[in-house]
């Protein structure tokens, strides 16, 4: 019995080992569990990454990473590339490609990989390239095999663990190792870690995170971001180095100081031309604010924003005397000169690091590590924080529109780094009045006056257009703004943009042929002619996740109609008054004379986030509004 | 794009003329120049060009190296303007970009000039890819009302000279080309575009070149200008710009060699097939066997024509995978493309031909280039305006255009992207020759809908959308990169009043068949107690005309002749009668170009709608234009229609 036992645990110790050999190498695709493949374009057999911290300047990086193509749109997940630059060096780099039993197809070594620039738009230059694998798959599904070795000099930023990338991408496997020999203390985040099937299996010397077999998630529209939504492990070094530059940090007040001493306390240098310009501008001006704008439009009109970012430059600001001969520089550089020229009327100012971009991200205060993508000037005024986005050569002073608004931000001062937050656009404030005088024509052609208003982020969503020319306005009025209008002709277009009060001032001659249905004894046409909203949210026949209404906005419509000659109005529509959590509907009807009535709208979302089981209700009263923007009426005729 | 290598040193030859001489220098800006604040003839125009020169020449400084000389001379007229000042300059291989100098005007309050010069440092020069690297600067101090001004030199070991833009997206008011060319040199130069030259003047200048131990040599002196140059402006639904921006382009035809020797590169038809057949052909019986060998034996003992070359067809277009590469890099290798099973436009196609010449169909091979690029020129053969190769077969005296590259496509059609202007057809024995692309299948889409109303007030039923065609190879790419659900959620999203409550496909394999698709729907309820107004066109109503501009300069090209049927029959409720239906309408296009129907019947208390719309060319100029967009106006006027319905009163 005892040895019948024992043979039996041998065979199923023996049986374990094999299956475990196996499944450390059989690339077939075809074992796969049915959860793994389900909503699932690709899936992530293994990424394994183990990050060797050598020293304070020395990290090697050893990815080993093997994906299964299960279709033509799963190719985006292969991610078989690696970036490279002056201070980042690939040492080992190969692709192999194996067919759907497993068998090896091809391998690709590491000259065999495609080396280009990888420079973006509005960068004039940079040492930033990218080396990726180019392969044409034949059949699905497919495997590939990466694998890569990167020495880095910088260790600010240590890759993170990131273990479920992307929707559409399930997971079967993924490890993180940080090994630290040299026990350099160091800070980590864990974020969202909870309800996935982590194991943390680490040890005093060594992280060791992994997560299992991980189903593919599938996007949804309305609802928070993909970062929020997924585990991630961020590490912070106490001493870094950064493209040569060492420093140490364990909080953000000394990250900070750290930070102003290497980045951006520099000497404020310009021309004695600016700077007797400077003085001349402000010299009659006695309040520091109206002082500050002067400076900002001056700084405006001589600047625009180009990029150069070699080495530390993708870090420190080019110095404010460059600026001022060439007028050019990154978010940087043409934060630092504005600073610069502040500083020579003896304005305070500091800048403020922040993640930019519509989808609002906010810097985190309790893990000291360099962050962010963009910087933006901050004047302390006292506790009344103003803040000033120096890349843009139109915006107002003090306004930062949807690229910065409503987000936790860093600032840097010689005493450490402080937390604030930027100006919020919500609901109301993203407001827009629409007045028109709507002449309705006997052949069915209208034509009309408009006057449209905007503020908040719906003036940062048009302010731009004042620059447009008269062909390309005309373009946009017919084809963006007013494409269910056909037959729209504009005649006169006035644009007033007030930057003192954020406002956006719309005035229009329109005309519409062919608008109105005319038949023997009736005159139809739809009620909503500028500001109809007939988008509906996708629908979901099982949504998975919460509904994000990220700043909400209010529409104000006020339209008189004249009535043409020979028809009546028989009698006004029902007015429709709809409150409900995600905002407000309503539509009311007023007649005027005989011969003309009014049509007032209001539609606002109000921001918020509501749980999935509301996303029907939400797409209910969505449609409600599409519905009642098509609403048609009908005239008699006498 | 390919370069012609130079491998012929010139360097016994020494200029005694300067063409260098020629070139515009930097530094001649005027205060009324940077006064100027609007440009008269173009006032939306955010910079104008006032002077820009290229000066072609053998410099002898530089190796007697092919050297072009660049100057442009920029007014920023407003601050969108300003990145005019950013300039960038692609270069490949051996080629050196030199003498870059710029400067920056700028005008003081006391209407004095600002100069400021670019500095060396701050040109910088990256790798792209395969070769080609990028010189790239932006001036200093740029505001609304600088002028700019910057040179730069290219000097080349290739033969190719590049085409010279007359024409771009801004204004210009002065844009010249000179050159000196040795006349060994022969180049077939063309102007493309509408505007016409101001400056033309060829001359022959004796003693331009100095061979020692030959003598002189001439010079071919060219120059070309054009004054007050529009903007050149793109439209929608236009072919490659290529074909109507004002450009010189150089075709190099030919070099003799001092010591006497010719070599041709394009001379005529016959030149060029012979090129392009041992491109092509070459060890062609080798390549015929190895097809014959490497096909499925079963395919070729087919006896009907027509199903063999089907039957091979498909193998082919299922054996390989295209890699999304047109014009081969290098030269055409099929036999490892074979093995690989992926392959460019050539790889694969050339094995169809291969493979259909192995089965004993007639083919030949076309030669056509993407729509992203000029319809090749029909003045004389340029091997590099082609990009694309399609075969043609004959079968029972039936033509067919074929390509098997993309997996949708069904026998009898080709890329879309592939059809621009007509193709050159291979005929090795006896010449090549132009032949418009017939497409063997029709594009369509055509809908019927059999709705009723149910007990719940809602329209249920099928809709059995039928695509062929173009159509269907866009239904067949989005049905199998879908998952079922997903596809449902994309229709249901796009039309938010219809529940879709089974999908069913047929034909989704076969190409050869028209692809359906059948919807089981439901709609929302529809309230209504008394009377009722009903769109009949539950999907695929025209809604928005694709052409709002008033102004058309370029003709429409759709690439292919399309047809859209929406065909409904709609069972009234028990107790409804019909109040109102909508006006019949016919109308067309002139020249044949188009037509639309929309019909409204009731019988029997039975709605039937019938609407159909065909265009029947592939291109409508600019003066069709109007009624093109009066055509799309009409059809929405037509669907934006209502069936009105009402309880009857017995």
């Amino acid at each position: 019995m005892k040895t019948n036992k024992l043979t039996i645990f041998l065979i199923v110790l023996m049986l374990c080992s094999t299956i475990f050999s196996q499944e450390e190498q059989n690339l077939s695709s075809l074992f796969i569990s049915k959860e793994l493949k389900e909503n699932a374009n690709a899936i992530l057999r293994l990424n394994e990454l183990v990050i060797i911290v050598e020293a304070v300047d020395q990290l090697t990086i050893k990815q080993k990473r093997i994906v299964t193509v299960l279709n033509k749109l799963g190719k985006d997940h292969i991610d078989a590339y690696k970036h490279y630059n002056n201070d980042t060096k690939i040492t080992r780099l190969s692709a192999i490609i194996y067919d759907a039993l497993g068998n090896k197809l091809k391998k690709y070594s590491k000259n065999d990989f495609q080396d280009v620039s990888a420079i973006d738009g509005g960068t004039l230059y940079s040492d930033s390239r990218i080396k990726f694998l180019e392969h044409t798959p034949t059949s699905y599904p497919y495997t590939v095999v990466f694998e890569s070795e990167v020495k880095n000099s910088s260790t600010a930023f240590i890759p993170r663990w990131f273990p479920i990338e992307n929707y559409y991408l399930s997971t079967e496997k993924s490890v993180y190792i940080v090994n630290n020999p040299q026990n350099i203390p160091f800070k980590k985040r864990e974020k969202n870690f909870n309800g996935f099937s982590i194991k943390n299996s680490s040890n005093d010397n060594v992280l060791n995170y992994m997560l299992t077999n991980q189903q593919a998630i599938k996007p949804e529209y309305y609802t928070i971001d993909f970062e929020e939504l997924v585990p991630n492990l961020s590490l912070a070094l106490e001493n870094f180095s950064v493209k040569g530059i060492k420093g140490s940090a364990s909080n953000w007040i000394d990250l900070g100081k750290w930070e102003y001493n290497t980045f951006y306390n520099q000497e404020q240098k310009v021309s004695e031309q600016t700077k007797s310009k400077i003085i001349e501008l402000t010299k009659d001006i006695t309040d520091p604010i109206e002082k500050a704008k002067k400076v900002y439009e001056y700084v405006q009109n001589k600047t625009r924003y180009i990029n150069v970012s070699v080495g530390i430059g993708g870090l420190k600001p080019i110095e404010s005397h460059v600026v001022d001969r060439v007028g050019y520089g990154d978010c940087k550089g043409l934060t630092n000169y504005t600073r610069a020229l502040l500083k020579l009327i003896n304005i305070d100012s500091y800048f403020a690091e922040v993640f930019a971009g519509s989808k609002k991200k906010n810097m985190d205060y309790t893990f000291p590590q360099i962050q962010g993508n963009h910087v933006i000037l901050n004047i302390p005024n006292n506790g009344n924080d103003i803040w000033l986005e120096c890349t843009s050569q139109t915006l107002p002073f003090g306004f930062l529109g949807d690229f910065t608004d409503d987000r936790n931000v860093l600032v840097i001062t010689p005493e450490g780094a402080i937390a604030k937050r930027t100006p919020a656009y919500i609901n109301k404030d993203n407001l827009q009045v629409n007045k028109a005088t709507i002449r309705l024509l006997p052949e069915g052609n209208i034509s009309a006056q408009l006057e449209r208003k905007s503020y908040g982020t719906q003036y940062d969503d048009k302010y731009y257009i004042e620059n447009y020319t008269q062909k390309e306005l005309n373009k946009h009025y017919k084809t963006n703004v007013w494409s269910y209008n056909n037959n729209l002709e504009i005649e006169d277009i006035k644009h007033v943009n007030n930057k003192e009060k954020v406002e956006f001032t719309e005035s229009l001659n329109i005309k519409i042929e062919k608008f109105a249905t005319v038949r023997d004894s009736s005159y139809l046409f739809k009620l909503n002619v500028f500001n109809r909203v007939t988008g509906i949210p996708k629908k979901y026949r099982n949504r998975q996740r919460s509904l994000e209404i990220e700043r909400g906005f209010t529409d104000k419509d006020e339209f008189i109609f004249g009535i043409p000659q020979g028809y009546t109005l028989t009698n006004l529509p029902d007015d429709i008054n709809i409150t409900n959590k995600f905002g407000t509907y309503s539509v009311h009807f007023e007649k005027i004379d005989s011969t003309s009535f009014k049509y007032k709208r209001e539609f606002s979302l109000i921001k918020g986030v509501h749980p999935k089981e509301n996303y029907k209700d939400y797409r209910k009263f969505r449609k409600t509004v599409a519905k009642y923007d098509n609403l048609r009426t009908e005239l008699t005729k006498l | 794009m390919k370069i012609i290598l130079f491998t012929f040193t010139c360097l016994f030859f020494i200029n005694s003329f300067s063409q260098k001489k020629r070139s515009t220098k930097i530094g001649n800006v005027d205060v009324h120049e940077l006064n100027m604040n609007q440009y008269e003839k173009d006032t939306t125009a955010n910079a104008v060009v006032l002077y820009e020169h290229a000066n072609y020449y053998i410099d002898e400084s530089r190796d007697y190296k092919k050297t072009t000389d660049y100057y442009f001379k920029v007014k920023i007229l407003k601050k969108e303007g300003t990145n005019r000042a950013t300039i960038k300059i692609p270069f490949y291989g051996d080629e050196k970009i030199h003498s870059i100098k710029g400067i920056t005007y700028n005008i003081s309050e006391h209407n004095t000039i600002i100069k400021n010069h670019l500095i060396d440092k701050q040109v910088y020069t990256k790798d792209l890819y395969r070769g080609w690297k990028e010189v790239t600067f932006t001036l200093p101090n740029i505001k609304k009302g600088s002028v700019i001004e910057y040179t730069y030199s290219v000097t080349s070991p290739y033969s190719k000279i590049d085409d010279w833009y007359f024409q771009s997206d801004i204004p210009k008011i002065r844009s010249d080309f000179t050159a000196a060319i040795l006349g060994n040199w022969k180049y077939n130069i063309r102007l493309v575009g509408f505007l016409n030259l101001n400056r033309r003047d060829v001359s022959v200048k004796k003693g331009c070149v100095y061979v020692p131990g030959l003598g002189d040599g001439a010079c071919l002196i060219l120059d070309y200008g054009i004054d007050n140059i529009p903007a050149f402006k793109e439209e929608d639904y236009m072919l490659s710009k290529e074909n109507f921006i004002s450009k010189l382009c150089f075709d190099l035809e030919s070099f003799q060699n001092p010591r006497g020797g010719v070599d041709k590169y394009t001379k005529t038809w016959k030149d060029a097939d012979k090129t392009l057949k041992y491109d092509f052909l070459d060890n062609q019986t080798s390549k015929k066997s190895f097809f014959k060998n490497n096909l499925p034996p079963s395919l070729l003992l087919i006896n009907d024509d027509l199903e063999r070359a089907k039957k091979v067809y498909y193998f082919i277009q299922n054996y390989f995978t295209w890699n999304e590469k047109y014009w081969p890099s290098k030269k055409v290798r099929i036999k490892d493309a074979f093995e690989n099973k992926t392959g460019n436009v050539f790889d694969i196609n050339l094995s169809l031909y291969n493979s259909l010449k192995a089965a004993n169909i007639e083919s030949y091979l076309v030669l056509t280039s993407t729509r992203n690029k000029a319809v090749p020129t029909r003045l004389h053969p340029i091997i590099d305006d082609f990009n694309y190769l399609l075969v043609k077969a004959i079968i029972n005296n039936k033509t067919y255009f074929l390509d098997a590259t993309n997996k949708q496509l069904p026998f009898g059609l080709v890329q879309h992207e592939s059809l621009n202007g007509d193709g050159r057809t291979m005929n090795f024995a006896s010449g090549s020759y132009w032949e418009t692309i017939k497409l063997n299948r029709k594009s369509f889409r055509n809908i019927k809908a059999q709705l009723s109303f149910n007990q719940e007030n809602s329209l249920s039923g099928n809709l059995m959308v039928s695509s062929d065609g173009f159509y269907a190879v866009n239904d067949r790419e989005n049905l199998n990169s879908t998952d079922s659900e997903s596809y449902i959620e994309n229709f249901e999203s796009k039309y938010p009043n219809i529940e879709v409550i089974n999908l069913e496909h047929q034909n989704l394999e076969d190409k050869e068949n028209t692809l359906h698709q059948i919807y089981e729907i439901t709609t929302d309820p529809i309230n209504f107690e008394t009377k009722l107004r009903i769109n009949p066109f539950l999907i695929d109503r025209y809604t928005q005309n694709p052409f709002k501009l008033n102004q058309r300069d370029y003709p429409v090209d759709y690439g292919y002749p399309r047809n859209h049927t929406y065909m409904l029959s709609l069972k009234l409720p028990e107790g409804y009668i019909v109040n109102n239906l909508p006006e019949n309408k016919v109308l067309s296009l002139p020249n044949k170009g188009g037509r639309f129907i929309i019909n409204f019947k009731n019988l029997n208390n039975v709605i039937s709608v019938y609407s159909r719309i065909n265009l029947n060319k592939r291109v409508y100029t600019s003066e069709e234009y109007h009624y093109l967009k009066e055509f799309y106006n009409q059809i929405i006027k037509a669907q934006d229609t209502f069936i009105e319905i009402e309880k009857s009163s017995n």
